[in-house]
């Protein structure tokens, strides 16, 4: 398998001429010391593109090429921690396994974090934590585009899957096309070293600030700041920022700019030459001005610049993640997991909201694992809890919780982060009684860890969501029958991955405290018929798809005298998702759906691509609902009942004894139905079905 | 508030321009370390020499004074500066602690006035966080939404507007 660098996502090793793809450094770890990770020195991707080799010497300050360095003082490193010994490998339990980088892109972390030093544990966390298929990370960008990805509904749609590396990758405003930028050596910056001596031997106008007509009579608003402070909020801004500003205000248009703001350049926009920052102090006598002119006219005509920008904002988030952790360790008692071996077990039960996984990274292409599992104490009244958020790649992960007791006591579970905290109260979410008793959680579950969370007083009582929640799945977790005590979490080198309470005394059956729900929690009032769900096979297999629902009678069946049919769609026999039809608008809409309905594409399905040249059909019944016609009967069937593949079909039967099966080629003889006819006068007003990526839509259920 | 704690070494700052509402002097009494965290005090101390000093606080009105003593109460204990700017923050960026965001959620002529006391009392670190409070209001903004933030008549003529256009090209990205 062809390796790429876990920093700037470029290939590693088999580089003709650039010697820099072939340099690299790993942190790795030895065995199973899975807490105890090193830096090694720099080594030369060696073997073939497909079988590379990883040697390098474990001492960070040496080099494979350093005069004296004995090449069989160099330890081989895997890509993944094994299990079983390998042929001309060292024990599984002393073998060095870890995570690969370009030597040229260590040094930009380094320099991105500096002065701070990298905390390798905490870096080797981020990384154990992120997903690693195809010989790279994925921690939900693209590398600044040089790969492919896949977004639509991978995942619940809350994550990308990698897809290949583009070979031709290049920048939209390159201009010079022929040059693959990734490829271009990030230290290599010749031409800039010369602009900076450039600068500090050249005589300068020794700028300072003033003010410069015809701007200068303005005595309002931001012109109580003397000038100089004036001056020092602009050094706190980006440039483009600067221009907006002085477009905004006459206390700023009017000021003619100093050598201290044009070095300030060099914290804000040119952050990433950090040659700058290391030849010249801040302070040094220099024409900082020629300089900021000089090196943004270099940046754009110079591809290893431009490689190196895309290089240092990817590894922003990364940085600011490695500072903010290393300054923020897990709370909570320690318990065990597959990387803790030596926690004795416990014999609770636990109710778990995700179903992390707890495994030994060999085969992590997606989702989380649970590195660390955390358990918190809480014998007082929980008044509130303050929950703390992560930011990694654009996407934004609850870290931590901090519960407020009635006494005054914080206890303090998994990473808290002061500056992100949201405060949410138990109070907010109290019954009709008035009663305010904190029972547990509503989450929202995404593909890499819960990234929302409310507090909830009742399984039908919650406060307001913290964190992302729109179009991501929301699970229940809470308790009728007892007050929370103790809360159990998993955590991976930066965000909540699984949070548990102790189950109920007696078990919780019902769908809806069961599984993950889109776009929410169907209401209480909802019967969702949850021992006619044919689908409990499948979903027990795969917690992670969540439910998803079409409600299309409204609540208390409001709807049902505007609906004017019920369609259904198919591919190739199989049931892919329910459309209805109203005679006039609600809430801006006439048609509502569940499932895949209209034409399919590869986004929504992988089953369905341009290849397969599968049609989609669409069978209508036409509904008097403003007649009075209403659904009175379900059957419906999964003639599979297995965990994967199934093939449901469903037959409605109105109160005028219309009935109508869906697919149309099933009958009653395929599998063994099972019959909903709600009581009395009562009608169906939706169905439910899970949604699944690959399977499209599986058994249904109406409500 | 400063005052309401067990004050070991006190010096009383004297506000020549009183606090509105009731004026009572012994709020205006703060351990010295905090107040040496004003450089501009901690040499007049120096000067000064021995205890129960008492210092006349000109150019800062006395509800400022309380506010800019508050977070220098706060930050009494934190490690003194090494002069050198580079290692003393990680990125010269809009960055500002959690405590300090709250301290400065305060109305924008108090943010002013305050970033005034600071720089007349010479406490860095509160104007460096005061002036990225302001640059942090800044920040994505376009002029329109930057003059609505402040309040800011646009009183720019289009040939005054095209002339900074054509100054700031430097500016674009």
């Amino acid at each position: 398998m062809s390796l790429s660098c876990v920093l700037c996502g470029g290939p590693l090793g088999h580089a003709r001429n650039e010697t820099w793809l072939n340099e690299f450094r790993s942190i790795y770890t030895t065995g199973y010391d899975w807490h105890n990770p090193c830096l090694s020195g720099v080594g030369l991707v060696e073997g073939s593109e497909y079988h590379p080799q990883f040697n390098a010497p474990p001492w960070f300050e040496d080099r494979y090429d350093d005069q004296g360095f004995a090449t069989e003082n160099a330890i081989r490193i895997l890509p993944s921690p094994v299990f079983e010994p390998i042929p001309g490998g060292a024990p599984p339990d002393v073998q060095p396994w870890g995570f690969f980088f370009h030597a040229a892109c260590w040094e930009l972390l380094r320099a991105e974090t500096h002065p701070q030093k990298v905390d390798i544990r905490v870096l080797n966390d981020i990384l154990r934590s992120c997903p690693r298929p195809e010989g790279t990370i994925n921690w939900g960008h693209t590398y600044g585009g040089i790969y492919a990805s896949q977004n639509g509904n991978w995942m619940n749609g809350t994550g990308i899957r990698l897809g290949h590396r583009l070979g031709y990758y290049r920048y939209p405003d390159n201009p010079n096309p022929e040059i693959v930028l990734h490829r271009q050596d990030p230290l290599n910056v010749t031409p800039i070293r010369d602009i900076i001596e450039q600068s500090k031997a050249q005589n300068f106008e020794r700028l300072s600030i003033s003010i410069r007509a015809p701007f200068s009579t303005d005595t309002r608003n931001f012109a109580i700041l003397p000038l100089e402070l004036r001056e020092l909020i602009l050094c706190f801004l980006p440039s483009p920022d600067v221009r907006s500003l002085m477009l905004a205000s006459r206390a700023f248009a009017s000021i003619q700019l100093s050598q201290t703001f044009w070095a300030s350049r060099f914290d804000n926009d040119y952050d990433y030459i950090f040659e700058v920052r290391k030849d010249l102090p801040r302070g040094t006598p220099c024409n900082w001005k020629f300089l900021f002119e000089n090196i943004k006219g270099a940046v754009h005509n110079l591809p290893a610049i431009r490689n190196r920008k895309r290089i240092w904002e990817l590894l922003r988030s990364l940085t600011d993640a490695v500072v903010t952790l290393s300054q923020s360790p897990l709370k909570g008692l320690p318990a065990r997991t597959f990387f803790d071996p030596e926690i004795a077990r416990d014999s609770k039960e636990w109710n778990k909201a995700v179903k992390s996984r707890d495994s030994n990274l060999t085969r992590f292409s997606y989702g989380s694992v649970a590195l660390y599992s955390r358990t918190v104490f809480v014998n007082q009244k929980v008044v509130g809890v303050y929950v703390s958020f992560f930011e990694m790649a654009g996407t934004t992960f609850v870290s931590g919780i901090r519960f407020i007791c009635s006494d005054g006591q914080h206890i303090e579970l998994g990473y808290i982060i002061g500056k992100t905290e949201v405060y949410l109260s138990v109070g907010t979410c109290a019954l009709d009684d008035g009663i305010s008793t904190f029972r547990g959680f509503k989450v929202t579950i995404g593909e890499r860890g819960i990234q929302a969370i409310a507090v909830a007083s009742h399984p039908n009582a919650s406060s307001p969501l913290a964190g992302a929640h729109e179009g991501i799945p929301k699970r229940l977790l809470a308790s009728y029958f007892q007050d929370i005590r103790e809360v159990r979490a998993g955590f991976d080198g930066f965000k909540l991955v699984s949070l548990d309470i102790p189950s109920d005394t007696e078990p919780q059956s019902s769908l809806r405290e069961t599984f993950c729900w889109l776009p929410d929690i169907p209401h209480h009032c909802w019967n969702l018929h949850g021992d006619c769900f044919v689908g409990c096979a499948s979903i027990k297999r795969h917690p992670e798809w969540p439910l998803t629902y079409l409600h299309f009678g409204g609540h208390g069946g409001r709807h049902l005298g505007n609906l004017v049919s019920l369609s259904a769609w198919e591919v190739s026999g199989t049931l892919m998702g329910i459309e209805v039809q109203y005679g006039h608008p609600i809430d801006g809409a006439t048609i509502r759906d569940v499932g895949y309905c209209g034409t399919y594409n590869e986004r929504k399905s992988a089953l369905i691509s341009r290849k397969t040249k599968v049609k989609e059909e669409k069978t209508t019944f036409e509904i008097d609902g403003p007649g009075g016609e209403r659904i009175v009967a379900v059957e419906l069937c999964d003639v599979k009942s297995r965990e994967q593949g199934t093939e449901p079909w469903f037959r409605i039967t109105t109160n005028r004894d219309r009935a109508v099966y869906f697919p149309e080629s099933m009958s009653p003889q395929h599998g063994h139905p099972k019959v909903i006819k709600p009581e009395g006068s009562k009608a169906i007003t939706g169905f439910y079905s899970v949604e699944s990526h690959f399977y499209s839509i599986l058994p249904l259920k109406p409500p | 508030m400063a005052t309401s704690k067990q004050i070991k070494d006190p010096v009383k700052l004297i506000p020549t321009i009183p606090p509105s509402g009731e004026f009572d002097i012994a709020n205006f009494t703060f351990e010295r370390k905090a107040v040496e965290r004003s450089i501009l005090l901690k040499n007049m101390l120096e000067d000064l020499g021995g205890t129960n000093t008492e210092i006349p606080i000109p150019n800062v009105k006395g509800d400022v004074l309380l506010k800019v003593m508050d977070w220098c109460d706060h930050h009494m204990n934190d490690p003194p500066t090494t002069g050198d700017e580079d290692n003393d923050s990680r990125r010269k960026t809009t960055d500002i602690e959690e405590w300090d965001q709250n301290f400065l959620q305060v109305d924008q002529e108090m943010l002013f006035e305050i970033i005034l006391a600071a720089n007349y009392l010479d406490i860095k670190a509160l104007l460096d966080i005061g002036c990225k409070t302001v640059a942090n209001m800044i920040k994505g903004k376009s002029p329109e939404e930057i003059r609505k933030t402040f309040n800011i008549q646009n009183d720019f003529t289009p040939e005054e507007e095209a002339q900074i256009r054509a100054e700031n090209e430097w500016a674009e990205e």
